[in-house]
């Protein structure tokens, strides 16, 4: 009887001391499986990343490549895949690489498999505005820079840069082809003894200019003012500054001089349903104080902006703050007048953009003056120049004083920037295929839903 | 006689048996105390920590490049902009910051509070209750920015680490022999979380 007593006894407490232990155990095994299954996670989204990694490695191997691959990794602790691809998005210049991984844990039940998702997207071009090199051509036409010039802002020529003397460049200066001479070089008989406080590069990727000007036709047409050139062959457009407060400038638009002509527009360029652009198809003359921001485009291919007296800024940046700024486009020539007014000195504050011809001034080399007077004296230049071909603003004697035209004072706008330009300037794609967004997937609920 | 050294013995050895029971179950009932105030921290912390390295994460996506991602940063309050995964143009401005201990005076523990978090102008929601939240903002060469970060300073942010610690709301006793001086008299289990990195791949750009 004793004996079966205890034995009653010893089984009774080894399932109860049993069952104690196995819920102690099972707790401390929620606790640690929290962390562990915290830790598969980690491990499934390493896993996408990695894809994303080896997937954008290959992606910059052979950047035409679309589509996707499955990688396996197995082994005694860790088991899983990765599928990665790169697809177009359908927006232009804009490819989407996606990796998802597939991981199965030891530590999990077969039927969980852990999965996450790493998107990057890629532009294939980059656009940047025109406006934020101090000085961009595509061809020089053999101008030499000289001891006499002085540059602030960034330079670049998609042709030659023919260097004779010591310019100084304050900001880098690439060309897309070379030096000529080479830096530190002599070659027939002119010495590159250049100064580069900021470096120069060669052979970087050509700054293409646009085929044509129609996104600034559009942008006047769309919010703009836009003026066809059949019906109005010159338009005159003056910029008036309003009173001395900001923002209360406007543009006066005729059709016959400065003065007159059956059209007489006013556009404000403060107004909030107005964008900026005023854009014509026939030939633009200029002149005046600018109170605002505002582009104007001469559109066709025949067309011309003439500035025919000095433009500034109501707020002259260099001394005060200031928020206007003019775009000066042109498909053909940006063309300083030959007359009285600019006679003696022209000053111009703005972006200046021609995209077959030049910036140049009109009779500057004197051989068939349309006036008593010829210009001579000093351009002031307050902005960018850029140019399809370097056109010529004067000529000098062989002693280096100015002959005829105009010599150049040409100044950088400081605030000009990627972001700071005037509207829908001009603007050149580059491959890049630089990473512009990277998202990774989350295992939390999404609470913005 | 024998009868009687009998019910002595089986009283002792019943006796034994009764105590070894009854101490095994309060042990017991302690160890289970413990190992479910663990369970719920690590709970607690893995849920907000795989919201916060989520979210971190894609701080600044579908954010120009030339605009900054982080709004405001501060030791213990951030504000950042990030789009929607399906929906790059819409941009939404995410906020945590962390509450003041009064809040949740209810609770044993006087140091745990909670993190807010709010989307755009919608309602603060409290994400988590933790005891440490505390954020440190790294330059690209690895320097510490002092907080909070000054605006002009917001775009140099490049990496963001995080410190995040929950504390089991209720207390495990302590015995008062020992508590050293300047201790806290009781226990709480707790758990740490740091992610030193934490910087978006949308800030490397």
């Amino acid at each position: 009887m004793v004996g079966k007593a205890g034995l009653i006894v010893v089984v009774g407490f080894s399932i109860i001391l049993g069952f104690m232990s196995l819920n102690m155990a099972r707790l401390g095994n929620k606790a640690v499986n929290n962390m562990s299954s915290y830790n598969d996670a980690t491990l499934s989204h390493n896993l996408a990343t990695a894809g994303a990694n080896i997937g954008l490695s290959r992606f910059y191997a052979d950047t035409t490549w679309r589509g996707d691959t499955t990688q396996t990794l197995s082994g005694q602790n860790f088991n899983g895949s990765i599928r990665y691809g790169v697809a177009n998005t359908g927006t232009p210049n804009l490819v989407r690489m996606q990796a998802i991984s597939t991981y199965r844990s030891p530590m999990l039940p077969i039927s969980e498999t852990l999965h996450d998702t790493v998107m990057v997207y890629l532009n294939t071009n980059a656009s940047s505005t025109f406006s934020k090199y101090a000085w961009l051509t595509n061809n020089e036409n053999s101008v030499n820079w000289t001891t006499a010039d002085t540059v602030w802002g960034l330079v670049h020529s998609n042709g030659t840069l023919y260097v004779s003397g010591k310019p100084v460049f304050m900001q880098k200066i690439t060309t897309s082809k070379s030096f000529s001479p080479a830096p530190g070089k002599t070659s027939g008989g002119k010495t590159n003894n250049a100064i580069f406080k900021n470096g120069y590069e060669t052979s970087v990727p050509i700054r293409e200019f646009p085929n044509n000007l129609a996104r600034m036709d559009s942008a006047a047409t769309a919010g703009g003012k836009k003026y066809n050139g059949a019906t109005y062959p010159n338009l005159w457009v003056t910029l008036n500054p309003g009173t001395a407060a900001n923002g209360d400038g406007f543009v006066v638009v005729r059709n016959s001089s400065f003065t007159t002509g059956a059209l007489n527009d006013t556009i404000r360029p403060s107004n909030p349903a107005f964008n900026g652009v005023m854009s014509s198809t026939g030939v633009i003359h200029v002149k005046g104080k600018l109170d605002g921001v505002l582009s104007i485009a001469a559109t066709s291919t025949t067309s011309d902006v003439f500035i025919e007296d000095t433009i500034r800024y109501e707020k002259n940046p260099l001394t005060t703050t200031s928020d206007d700024l003019l775009g000066i486009v042109a498909d053909r020539d940006v063309v300083v007048a030959d007359n009285v007014a600019n006679n003696t000195n022209c000053s111009i504050d703005g972006c200046i953009f021609t995209r077959t011809g030049s910036f140049k001034a009109q009779n500057h080399d004197n051989t068939s003056p349309v006036h008593a007077q010829p210009l001579y004296g000093e351009l002031r230049i307050l902005g960018s120049i850029v140019q399809n071909n370097r056109g010529a603003v004067g000529t000098v004697s062989g002693g280096g004083t100015l002959a005829t035209g105009f010599s150049k004072r040409y100044r950088f706008d400081d605030r000009l920037t990627e972001t700071f330009k005037p509207p829908l300037f001009p603007e050149y794609l580059t491959k890049v295929y630089c990473i512009t967004n990277w998202w990774e997937s989350m295992r939390v609920p999404n609470l913005r839903e | 006689m024998g009868s009687l050294l009998d019910i002595i013995a089986s009283t002792v050895f019943g006796g034994i048996l009764l105590i070894t029971v009854v101490n095994a179950s309060d042990i017991a009932s302690e160890n289970n105390s413990k190992f479910n105030g663990d369970e719920v921290v690590q709970e607690m912390l893995v849920s907000t920590a795989r919201l916060l390295e989520g979210e971190f994460r894609n701080m600044g996506f579908g954010v120009r490049r030339e605009s900054t991602a982080v709004l405001y940063a501060d030791s213990s309050r951030i504000s950042f902009l990030c789009a929607r995964p399906n929906s790059m143009t819409t941009i939404d401005t995410i906020k945590y910051r962390l509450g003041p201990t009064s809040e949740l005076l209810k609770t044993k523990n006087e140091l745990d509070r909670y993190l807010y978090r709010r989307v755009n102008s919608s309602a603060e929601l409290g994400v988590g209750v933790v005891t440490l939240f505390k954020l440190k903002y790294l330059n690209i060469t690895g320097d510490s920015l002092a907080t909070p970060v000054t605006s002009d300073k917001l775009s140099e942010i490049y990496v963001v680490e995080l410190n995040l610690e929950v504390q089991n709301p209720a207390a495990i006793s302590r015995q008062g022999a020992l508590v050293n001086p300047g201790e806290r008299t009781a226990l709480y289990s707790s758990s740490l979380w740091q992610q030193t990195r934490l910087a978006s791949q949308n800030y490397r750009r």
